[in-house]
């Protein structure tokens, strides 16, 4: 959470505020782009897009929305944007995660197997599915954050979200039947 | 109830979503329908997945990586101003200044006041050498427009102010010495004279068209003069290992001026230190530049420059 006064100082003027505010939010940012455009290079350049977006916008961030949606929703029109350019198949490449300090390397082991292939079914869907996931789950945005952030209705969120999630079952029940998945 | 309505139910219960009365709804019904219940099962164990997916970090830090770009808007934004009054001067010298440069007043000031010091420093540094060759290879690689030409010798003298103990006729000795000696040719003067804001004409006198280095023989034993003590004259030079920049400690200012390599642009000016800058020695990932700077009393401090935030500090 970003303090509120860190972000008025950041709109006031205070270069090195905006700066900090930028480090505090780069992590967010990089981690909806990653799983919005399931590659590492990409997601680092739709990065530093968003930041340096951020940085010229700050000034026409108002409180009265969450700053957190408001970031989220620069960062995913970016990435919408990157993903609408570039051809619609999905390139699942080799790469490695890089994970934040875990309990156990044994149980990150197995998450990693599980996630590469939830990250692959998260890749299949189509571009409004796939970001209702993503601030659902990576986020760990309400409806009504994901309704700010993408400037949806409610309702459409939730029947966004509701079908993604039928989906990736779906898609991943397929993977279970076909004997990938132990 | 339909499963379909059912369906809704177990979905918005994974979020949360529902009231007690709701939630009993739900499970009375998956306790009797078995496709509902496995689906609620699939769907939870879907849900928890997606919540563990690892939280991936970027492997550098991306804020570092567009430090420079940041460091750019902001120069370009808070000297708006200072920008457009500069564009109205550079109008007069200049029917048609590039855009970006007249966005940096600062550096080009900066860059005019460097032309001059160096130059003065190169010219004096043929006087004082036997092999001035390898100074004007230096001062020119550094920045072009150090490159002089007859006509700088003057605004040398003025801005640096040289041979401060020196009568008239040394002075005329000197500049025409540098006529003589400087038919150099320059190296790609592309480094923006054009659009110098004011004091572009100086700037511009100051770009030679063909000098050629020649090793004039009357040159060598005037070293030792104690008039040209304090000039600005490139002391070391140290290349990046990522050849991206070239460190040229100034005697004399005491300062340290990073170029691009590429495009001989000033990248960075550091603040005058007190004292002789030298041993530049760069860290393997280019990103830190180590020097020291001896001070009139022989006491030598280490400082390093991050050339990521430009942030000088003492080791």
């Amino acid at each position: 959470m970003v303090e509120p006064a860190l972000i008025k100082a950041a709109q006031a003027g205070d270069r090195e505020a905006l700066v900090t505010l930028l480090r505090e939010i780069e992590n967010q940012v990089y981690r909806t782009a990653y799983y919005l455009l399931n590659n590492e290079q990409d997601a680092l350049d739709a990065s530093q897009d968003a930041l340096i977006r951020i940085y010229t916008k700050i000034g026409s961030y108002e409180e009265k929305a969450q700053f957190r949606t408001w970031v989220q929703r620069i960062v995913t029109n970016i990435c919408i944007d990157k993903f609408r350019r570039k051809k619609p198949s999905v390139s699942i490449d080799e790469h490695e995660m890089v994970f934040q300090a875990g309990d156990n390397v044994e149980t990150e082991v197995l998450s990693a197997y599980a996630a590469e292939e939830i990250r692959e079914a998260i890749g299949k869907l189509p571009e409004h599915h796939r970001t209702v996931v993503v601030l659902r789950y990576l986020q760990d945005f309400s409806y009504n954050e994901i309704a700010d952030s993408l400037n949806l209705p409610l309702n459409t969120v939730k029947s966004y979200l509701f079908r993604a999630r039928q989906q990736l079952q779906t898609l991943l029940h397929d993977y279970q039947k076909g004997g990938v998945r132990g | 109830m339909k499963c379909q309505e059912v369906m809704e139910l177990m979905q918005r219960y994974i979020d949360g979503d529902l009231d007690q009365q709701e939630t009993s709804l739900m499970m009375e019904h998956a306790d009797r329908c078995s496709d509902c219940a496995a689906m609620l099962a699939r769907l939870r164990k879907l849900s928890s997945e997606l919540e563990q997916l690892p939280r991936v970090v970027p492997k550098f830090s991306i804020v570092d990586s567009i430090l420079p770009e940041l460091e750019r808007l902001h120069a370009a934004g808070s000297t708006a101003i200072g920008a457009g009054e500069a564009a109205g001067d550079s109008a007069i010298a200049s029917p048609s200044p590039s855009p970006v440069r007249s966005n940096r007043p600062a550096r080009q000031q900066l860059f005019r006041k460097i032309s001059g010091v160096v130059a003065a420093g190169v010219v004096v540094g043929l006087l004082l050498f036997s092999n001035p060759g390898e100074w004007l290879q230096r001062g020119g690689s550094s920045n072009d427009a150090a490159m002089p030409s007859p006509a700088s010798a003057p605004m040398a003298k003025q801005e640096a102010s040289l041979f401060s103990a020196s009568g008239a006729g040394e002075d005329a000795q000197v500049q025409d010495q540098s006529g003589d000696v400087l038919r150099n040719k320059s190296a790609t003067s592309d480094s923006g004279e054009a659009d110098l804001p004011e004091g572009s004409a100086d700037a511009r006198n100051m770009m030679p068209e063909e000098v050629e280095i020649t090793q004039n023989p009357t040159l060598t034993g005037g070293g030792e003069d104690p008039a040209v003590s304090g000039l600005s004259i490139p002391a070391e030079t140290a290349d990046s290992p990522n050849d991206k920049w070239r460190a040229v400690a100034v005697e004399g200012n005491g300062t340290l001026q990073i170029f691009g390599i590429e495009n001989n642009e000033l990248v960075y000016d550091t603040e005058p230190k007190e004292g002789r800058i030298g041993l530049l020695v760069w860290s393997a990932d280019s990103t830190v530049l180590n020097f020291t700077v001896t001070g009139t009393d022989g006491n030598a401090t280490q400082w390093q420059l991050d050339m990521t935030t430009f942030a000088e500090t003492k080791r």
